[in-house]
Parts: C-alpha cells; sequence; structure tokens
C-alpha cells in the first residue's frame, strides 16, 4: 500500500507541474505581452516598461516560469500590481473558508446522496422512485448562483433568518460564522446533493442485485441488513470514480458562491483578480485551484485502493 | 424434515413454480434437475426466501415442522443462518470482494453464536480445515479473488455449515468450476451430508452428477414436477417422456451413464423451452414431446407405484410386467 | 443469480408491464416492442428544448418591447403591468423581452460548444482507441487531467488575457469539454475495434479511416448523442454563471446570467426579477438532461432491468 501511495503522490506531484506550465502557458501564449494586459491597453509606454522591469517579464519564459514554481513553494508570490496586497499572504488568509465550504457541502451532500440515493435504488421500479431521479435532474439543472440568489430573497431579506452575506472567522464569533456558513453550504450542497444521489442511486442498483448481498442473507442477515453490511463499501467505488469528477464543479461552485453571498475567499479574489486583469493574481490562483482539484483527486485515489482489495492488487502488478 | 405442498411462486401474472408435494426426509440427498427456466432454482431460492423481490411465494414449506412462508424477514433470516445453509452457482460473485475470507466465514459464525471474534476467527480455521482447505490459517487473511474457483466454493460451502444447518440448498454448485476440482466438491458435499446427518437439496442441469450425490432426484419442467424418485429408478426406468429425453440428451459419462443410452448418441430435445407464460396448458412438455396423445392437453395425473411417481399421459413403458396407471 | 434465475426474471419482468412486454427471451428482440409509448420524461424534455428554441427563433424579428428601449420612468414594474408580461428591470426593459432574446445566446453558446467539443473529443477519442498501448496511456492520462478541470476556471483564465466575451466562453467550454468527449469515446470504440466483423474488415484491407466512419462512429452514435445532451446542459448552465459573473457577452447582448446579476442589487424591491430568468435557464438545462438521460435510459435495457428487478 505504502508504494502505490507513493505512485500515486508521485502522479500528483506530475499532474501539477503539467498543470503550473499550462496555466503559465496558456497566459503567455494567448497574449504575448502580459504587461500591456495587467497595465491596460491605453496605459503610457514608460509605465509599462516600468511594470516589466519590476515583474522581471524581459527575462527568458523559463526563467519566469521557475522563479514563479520557487515563489510557489517558498509561499512568495509578489504583490499585486492594482492593490498592492501581498498575493500569499491573501491566499493564506482566505483559504480556510474557502475549504470549509467545499468539506462541508461535500460531507452535507454526501450523507445525503448515500440516504436519498439508496433509497431511491430500493423504489426505483415504483413512482418514488421516478420521482426522486427526476427531483435529482432538476436539481442538477438549477444554477447554484440562482439557488444562492432565491435564498438571499426569501431566508435573509423576507425572512431575515440568516445573514444574506459577508463572514466573520470563527475565532471571533463561531456562531457567528456558522450562521454565515448555513445558506452557502445548503446552496452548493443542492447540485452536488443532487449529482451524487444518481450516483449512489446507480451503484446500489447494481449492488442490490449482487450476489454476495443474497450469500449474505444466506447466512442470516435481512435483506437492509445485508446491503448495509456488505453494499455500502462495495457502491462507494463507483461512486468515487464519478464523484471525482464532480470535485471540479464543486471548487468553481465554490468560487461562484463566495461572489454570491460577498464572502471574503479565494473565489472572490480570482473573480476580482480577472476582471482587473491581474495576470500573475490569476496564475497563482488558478494553480492553487487546480491544485487542490489534484490533492482531492489523490486522496480519492488513495480511497479505491482502501476501498477494493482487486484494485490495489491490480495496481502493485502493474 | 423438507415438506413443500401447493408451492405457488409468481413473478407478475406468470407462474413459474406450481408444486403439489416435494418432500425430503432428515438426512436425504436429492437433486433437483431440469432446464434453465424450469423453475429448480425459483424453487430452491423460494425455500430459503432468497426469491427474486419481484416474485411472490405461496403455499406451505415446512422445515421441521417449522412453517416458513409466512415468517417475517427477520425470522426468516434466523432460519437461513441457523437451520439452513445455501451455497451459490458462482462462488466468486458470492463472496464480496471487498471483505477478508476469514471474516465472511466468520460472520456466519457471529451472527448466530455469541463469540469473540477470537473465538469466531479458530471457529473459521476450523471450519476451513474442515472444508479440506490447507493452510486455512493463511486463508482467511486473503481476499476472495486471491482464492482458486474451487477456495472459493469450499469457503462458501464451510459458511454455510457454519452452524450446523439441517438442510443444505445446493443451487448448481459446480457449474462455475473446472472439470478438474467438481468431483472434489461433490464429494465434499456427499461427506459433510452423511457425517453430519444434514439433508441436501442439490439443484442442477446435470444427470450425471445428481446421480453420483443424492439418493432421489425431482425432474422439473415448466414449474411442475414431472417425475420423481430414487435415483438409480428414475434414470434407469423414466417414465415421463420428459425425463427420458432428458436422459437420452445427457452426454455419456463413463460408467455413470444410464443403460438406456448405451449403443447410441446422444440426442437433443426438439425445441427450447418456452418463454415464461407460454409454457402449453395441460402437459407443458406438450409440443416438443413427440409422443402426445389427445389427453396431453389436460393437467396429467399423478401416477406410479410407490415413491416413484410421474406425471405423463403417455409414459415409457415400465420395465417390468407390472403396468400401473393408477390415478391418485 | 445462475442463468435459470435471471431469464425466469426477465421475462416475468417484461410481463409485469404489458405495454412493454417482450414475449420470449431467445433470438434478437427489439428494444421497443410495437405500441411502446415514449417516456414522460424523454417528452418533457424534448418539449422544452423545442419551446426554447421557438422562443429563441421568434425573438430574432419579434419581442413585445424594444430590447434597448430604455425607459428609467417605467423601471422596476411588477409583472402584468402596462403590457409588460413578466415586468420590467432595473432600466425599464421589458423582462419578456430581454428573457426571449436570452433564449438566443444560451443556445448559441450551448450548441457551438457542444458541437466543436464532441467534433474534436470524438476524433482524439478515435485516435487514442486505435493507438498502441503506450500512446493510448499517455494520452488517457493527460485526458484524465484535463476532465478533471472545470470550464470554469478555463474561463477565467481566458478572460483575464481575452477579455469577456462569447467566444472567450465558448472557448472555454469547448476545451474542458473536448477530454470529457475523448473519454467517454476511447471505451467504446475500442471495443468496437475489437469485434471481429472489424478484424475482418481490416483483414479485407480497408483503411482504418473507412472503418472508423464505417464501423465504429455509427456504433458509438448513440452513446455520443446522450453525451452531447448532458454537455449541452452543462454548457448552458457554465454560460450562465460565467455571465452572472461578469465574463460573458457584454451588452447590448442579451443573456440569463447577466439579468440574473443585474437584478441582485433590487432583489428586495422587485423580487420577481430574481425568479423567471432562472427558471428559464433551469427549463432549458432540465430540458438536455431530460433528454439526455431518457434516451440513455432508452438505449439501456439493462438497467431498466435492474430497476425493474429492484423494485419490491
Amino acid at each position: 500500500m505504502g508504494r502505490i501511495a507513493l505512485r500515486s503522490f508521485a502522479v500528483l506531484l506530475g499532474s501539477a507541474l503539467v498543470g503550473s506550465l499550462l496555466v503559465f502557458g496558456l497566459l503567455r501564449l494567448l497574449r504575448g505581452d502580459i504587461a500591456w494586459v495587467i497595465a491596460g491597453q491605453d496605459a503610457p509606454v514608460e509605465a509599462v516598461q516600468e511594470l516589466r522591469d519590476e515583474l522581471g517579464l524581459d527575462r527568458p519564459w523559463f526563467v519566469q516560469y521557475v522563479d514563479w514554481l520557487g515563489g510557489l513553494v517558498r509561499g512568495d508570490l509578489g504583490q499585486s500590481y492594482a492593490s498592492g496586497y501581498d498575493i500569499a499572504e491573501q491566499i493564506r488568509i482566505r483559504m480556510g473558508l474557502t475549504l470549509s465550504l467545499a468539506v462541508l457541502s461535500l460531507l452535507l451532500s454526501l450523507a445525503f446522496a448515500i440516504a436519498v440515493g439508496t433509497y431511491a435504488a430500493l423504489h426505483s421500479g415504483d413512482g418514488r422512485g421516478r420521482a426522486l431521479d427526476l427531483t435529482a435532474q432538476l436539481g442538477i439543472s438549477i444554477p447554484t448562483f440562482w439557488i444562492g440568489m432565491l435564498l438571499i430573497s426569501f431566508i435573509s431579506i423576507r425572512m431575515g433568518w440568516l445573514p444574506a452575506g459577508g463572514y466573520v472567522s470563527w475565532r471571533e464569533d463561531p456562531v457567528g460564522a456558522i450562521r454565515s456558513l448555513i445558506l452557502p453550504v445548503l446552496t452548493l450542497s443542492v447540485h452536488l446533493g443532487a449529482v451524487l444521489t444518481r450516483y449512489v442511486r446507480s451503484a446500489m442498483l447494481d449492488i442490490l442485485n449482487e450476489d454476495y448481498i443474497r450469500s449474505a442473507m444466506a447466512k442470516g442477515r435481512t435483506f437492509g441488513s445485508a446491503v448495509a453490511t456488505h453494499g455500502i463499501r462495495n457502491g462507494a467505488v463507483p461512486v468515487l470514480t464519478v464523484g471525482v469528477l464532480a470535485l471540479g464543479s464543486l471548487l468553481t461552485g465554490v468560487a461562484v458562491v463566495e461572489v454570491v453571498f460577498s464572502l471574503p475567499g479565494l473565489g472572490r479574489m480570482l473573480l476580482d483578480a480577472v476582471l482587473s486583469r491581474e495576470v500573475i493574481v490569476v496564475q497563482s490562483l488558478v494553480f492553487i485551484f487546480i491544485l487542490m482539484i489534484l490533492v482531492l483527486n489523490f486522496l480519492m485515489d488513495l480511497a479505491y485502493g482502501l476501498l477494493d482489495p482487486r484494485i490495489r492488487d491490480k495496481r502493485s502488478v502493474a | 424434515m423438507l415438506e413443500i405442498r401447493d408451492l405457488s411462486v409468481r413473478i407478475g401474472r406468470h407462474q413459474v413454480v406450481a408444486i403439489d408435494e416435494l418432500t425430503l426426509a432428515s438426512g436425504d440427498r436429492m437433486g433437483l434437475v431440469g432446464e434453465s427456466g424450469s423453475g429448480k432454482t425459483m424453487t430452491a431460492m423460494s425455500i430459503a426466501g432468497l426469491q427474486p423481490r419481484t416474485a411472490t411465494v405461496s403455499g406451505s414449506i415446512r422445515l421441521n415442522g417449522r412453517e416458513l412462508l409466512g415468517l417475517d424477514p427477520a425470522a426468516m433470516a434466523e432460519v437461513r443462518g441457523t437451520d439452513l445453509g445455501v451455497i451459490f452457482q458462482d462462488p466468486l460473485r458470492a463472496l464480496n470482494p471487498t471483505m477478508r475470507v476469514g471474516k465472511q466465514v466468520g460472520e456466519a459464525i457471529r451472527l448466530h453464536q455469541r463469540v469473540s471474534r477470537r473465538t469466531a476467527r479458530e471457529q473459521t480455521v476450523e471450519l476451513l480445515t474442515r472444508v479440506g482447505l490447507d493452510d486455512a490459517g493463511r486463508l482467511v487473511g486473503r481476499y476472495p479473488h486471491q482464492l482458486s474457483g474451487g477456495q472459493r466454493q469450499r469457503v462458501l460451502i464451510a459458511t454455510a455449515i457454519a452452524c450446523e444447518p439441517i438442510l443444505l440448498i445446493a443451487d448448481e454448485p459446480t457449474t462455475a468450476l473446472d472439470v478438474t476440482v467438481q468431483q472434489g466438491i461433490l464429494d465434499l458435499l456427499v461427506e459433510l451430508s452423511t457425517e453430519q446427518g444434514m439433508g441436501l437439496l442439490f439443484v442442477s442441469h446435470d444427470l450425471g452428477v445428481v446421480r453420483t450425490v443424492t439418493s432421489s432426484i425431482s425432474v422439473m419442467y415448466g414449474g411442475h414436477i414431472a417425475e420423481t424418485g430414487p435415483v438409480e429408478s428414475v434414470i434407469q426406468q423414466p417414465r415421463h417422456r420428459y425425463t427420458e429425453a432428458l436422459i437420452a440428451a445427457s452426454p455419456g459419462r463413463g460408467e455413470r451413464a444410464g443403460p438406456a443410452q448405451h449403443g447410441r448418441r446422444f440426442r437433443v430435445i426438439e425445441g427450447t423451452v418456452p418463454p415464461l407464460g407460454s409454457f402449453p396448458s395441460g402437459c407443458p412438455f406438450r409440443g416438443r414431446c413427440g409422443h402426445e396423445v389427445p389427453d396431453c392437453a389436460m393437467a396429467p395425473p399423478k401416477t406410479g407405484p410407490g415413491p416413484h411417481v410421474f406425471r405423463c399421459w403417455n409414459p415409457t413403458a415400465p420395465a417390468g410386467d407390472e403396468v400401473d396407471a393408477r390415478t391418485h | 443469480m445462475n442463468r435459470q434465475g435471471s431469464s425466469v426474471q426477465a421475462s416475468g419482468i417484461h410481463a409485469d408491464a404489458p405495454k412493454t412486454a417482450i414475449e420470449g427471451t431467445t433470438g434478437p428482440q427489439p428494444h421497443r416492442s410495437r405500441g411502446r409509448r415514449f417516456p414522460a420524461p424523454l417528452v418533457t424534455g424534448t418539449a422544452l428544448i423545442a419551446s426554447a428554441c421557438l422562443v429563441a427563433l421568434i425573438s430574432l424579428w419579434w419581442t413585445p418591447f424594444d430590447l434597448t428601449g430604455v425607459d428609467t420612468a417605467g423601471s422596476l414594474l411588477p409583472p402584468l403591468s402596462d403590457g409588460h408580461l413578466l415586468g420590467t428591470d432595473r432600466l425599464g426593459r421589458d423582462v419578456t423581452s430581454q428573457i426571449m432574446a436570452g433564449a438566443r445566446n444560451s443556445l448559441i453558446v450551448g450548441g457551438a460548444a457542444t458541437g466543436i467539443a464532441i467534433v474534436v473529443g470524438v476524433v482524439v477519442g478515435l485516435i487514442t482507441a486505435a493507438s498502441g498501448r503506450v500512446a493510448r496511456e499517455v494520452i488517457t492520462r493527460v485526458i484524465d487531467i484535463g476532465v478533471a478541470i472545470p470550464a470554469l476556471l478555463v474561463a477565467l483564465v481566458l478572460a483575464t488575457v481575452l477579455g469577456p466575451g462569447r467566444a472567450t466562453v465558448i472557448a472555454a467550454i469547448v476545451i474542458s469539454f473536448v477530454p470529457w468527449a475523448a473519454r467517454v469515446s476511447v471505451g467504446p470504440a475500442r471495443q468496437i475495434l475489437a469485434r471481429e466483423y472489424v478484424e475482418a474488415a481490416f483483414a479485407y484491407g480497408r483503411s482504418r479511416w473507412y472503418v472508423m466512419m464505417r464501423h465504429v462512429l455509427p456504433n458509438i452514435g448513440s452513446l455520443i448523442a446522450v453525451q452531447a445532451a448532458i454537455m449541452f446542459a452543462t454548457a448552458v448552465l457554465a454560460e450562465a454563471a460565467l455571465s452572472f459573473l461578469g465574463v460573458g457577452e457584454p451588452p447590448p447582448a442579451q443573456s440569463w446570467g447577466r439579468l440574473l446579476s443585474e437584478s441582485q442589487s433590487v432583489a428586495h424591491q422587485a423580487p420577481t426579477l430574481v425568479i423567471f430568468p432562472g427558471l428559464a435557464i433551469t427549463a432549458v438545462v432540465l430540458g438536455f438532461m431530460l433528454l439526455g438521460n431518457g434516451v440513455h435510459a432508452l438505449l439501456d435495457p439493462h438497467q431498466r432491468r435492474r430497476e425493474m428487478e429492484a423494485r419490491e
């Protein structure tokens, strides 16, 4: 298992390197001179040259790339051109909020999906199952930001139950922090919960007809207890396989929700940087997002091996 | 010990099993034989309460005098682990791929006996040794995919006999296995049954295999029992036209071949088993039989002397002089 | 489950639903037997898409009010006032007209992005399927990474250097969909390539191109159509989110996402402004989801059977 974990980690590092190159390259290939992008098309030539010197944009590209990578590792990413903040420090401050949003909604969605998906699988032939499936498809179809807006309109503005936005840190006011996270997490969980519910349902449909469920019953279990003891772990593998794909949309969903609820996370920071053309900030932030996706992928990859001994054996042979 | 009366299994509006009577004495071994679609597996699974959830079962199934039909799921589950063991056709699929073998056998023990994890583990090793697995101490830590087909089926047998059931239902236990390991499994089943006085309901499509394992045989067709009796009597003197055709269609198996097929090639039964719901009325074998008489349009009566009974309007001539077509 | 058991089950199940009855389990049988009604979700999905297309088309020639007509006197009118079916926005523009024109935007972006991505992705997938083991492993790895990167992130990168706009959005969605389309076509394409009749075609001296076009593509076509519908739905969602974030096509073009974004600041005065554009997005996305999943269910009798078997 250790060797396999090591190999997964190597893949993670490799993918991260490829990802960083892609982000770095894409931002430069599309526009030859990013100094103009940052400074604006109508900036005076001297100002652009000054920016070029300051950011070292005259150096060969791989020197800039290695310099940036080094900065990522050291935690020194320079300063924002427009606002002057320290990029790495901002990322550190905002990271916690973005990760809490992502992890909390992932947990909520999973819990919801396992319960509802299993129920839907057990009733897949009848009206209840069909209604649940349609509801899940509807949940996938509703834009996340719109759900957030509706919740703000009705729960915050109309009812005044929960804050419409803003964030107080855990340390200052834990209750306030929870209150400000409830609506964003709910918002995020609709789409992800619906996606995962369909995955769980489909995995469970397969599991329910497996012979080992029947043989667990033969040992003296009822159907429900057989599914609970033998089905969940087996069902988790296919759910994870497709669930990985939902993680990317979860993270971008977090970014959008941060905008809707005016939460000071990485997503808000990224959008501001995009709209003010801060290439350097965008470069680092997009990489951080890709890194988060890759790390989650890596964890899932480890989880497969832990869940399914067949995958483990196949990998150590390969 | 096992008494089935008026058993009916329906899926939707189709009746897949209709058995008026089937009994198995304590410690006896009976083969349930038929082609695919004959209802033999459905019958066996209904006894254990493992029929598909779409099926509805009615009638009476008694095990040691206790009525099984109508038991609530929890009580039925308790019967399954204790009085009733089941083994399945495909041992790889019947084992949970993500659970160590030892734990899967131990589960059967711990579900019904209040024993510690360690005791259960010791009993598991004992059981595995008992079913002929060498090196059981190491096998318990393996996963199903790391075992051979024969080993897996032995593990399943160990699971099924963990609580010393009085009846073991074996659903085509050797069909998915290599020919070379089949005999070992069959011998083990016979041995366990003899030693423990455990009844065996052996479901198979293979008359030759059934013959080496069981003492009596019931031939099923179209959800009905066509013929039932002591194994030698049925195979050597089949009375039902379907049994006759089935024996003729069995490839010779060396010394196991019945005299009926000496000196001739084995034949195929014309046509295929009709899809569900399209069995003809009267005798279900009508249309494929080749020995039809006008009466075949009506349900054939139960006929025959003693333990060997059959349902056929135009049976083969009995080997002896005795002509008996008494209607019960 | 042994063969006997499952065949019994299968026929029993079909018999359960007389309209879908398939008598017999032998021989080739059409999946859909005579007189079968199309399932309601499929019909609903098609109807939703058709009406969105119709509205988009009509909006090219006619909308209830002028699209660019700003009338600050008549701003934030509630629905059904002064002939404004859905009311007016902050600038006094008719919401009905805006939503009608917004359909155009969503369908153009969704259609263009999905179309390009499917063509490119399937070609990549077929090439991957036909290439040797090492090349296939490498491409598959790259595809796996690509699939994990969401369209929104790509769009934000592109928008930084290219600026907001429809082209940016389409390009971003295409970039993130190509690995997806490639991934779903590799497996099935390899299965077809392994079939005997394909090997026979190669033995006859048919070119790879011929085999791909003649044998592989038609066989994986329906599967790709299903994916295309799901992609279309995803593309419409992504476009809406990007427009909402201000990265979509700038005014004077109309888009549902931007309508919602503009309604945010006046949500407490005119709550209906928040509702209608969102409903429009949901309807179109749901339409494509229902269509894709509905066709998938029709194509996959195995799943249908599984569902029937699982019922109590």
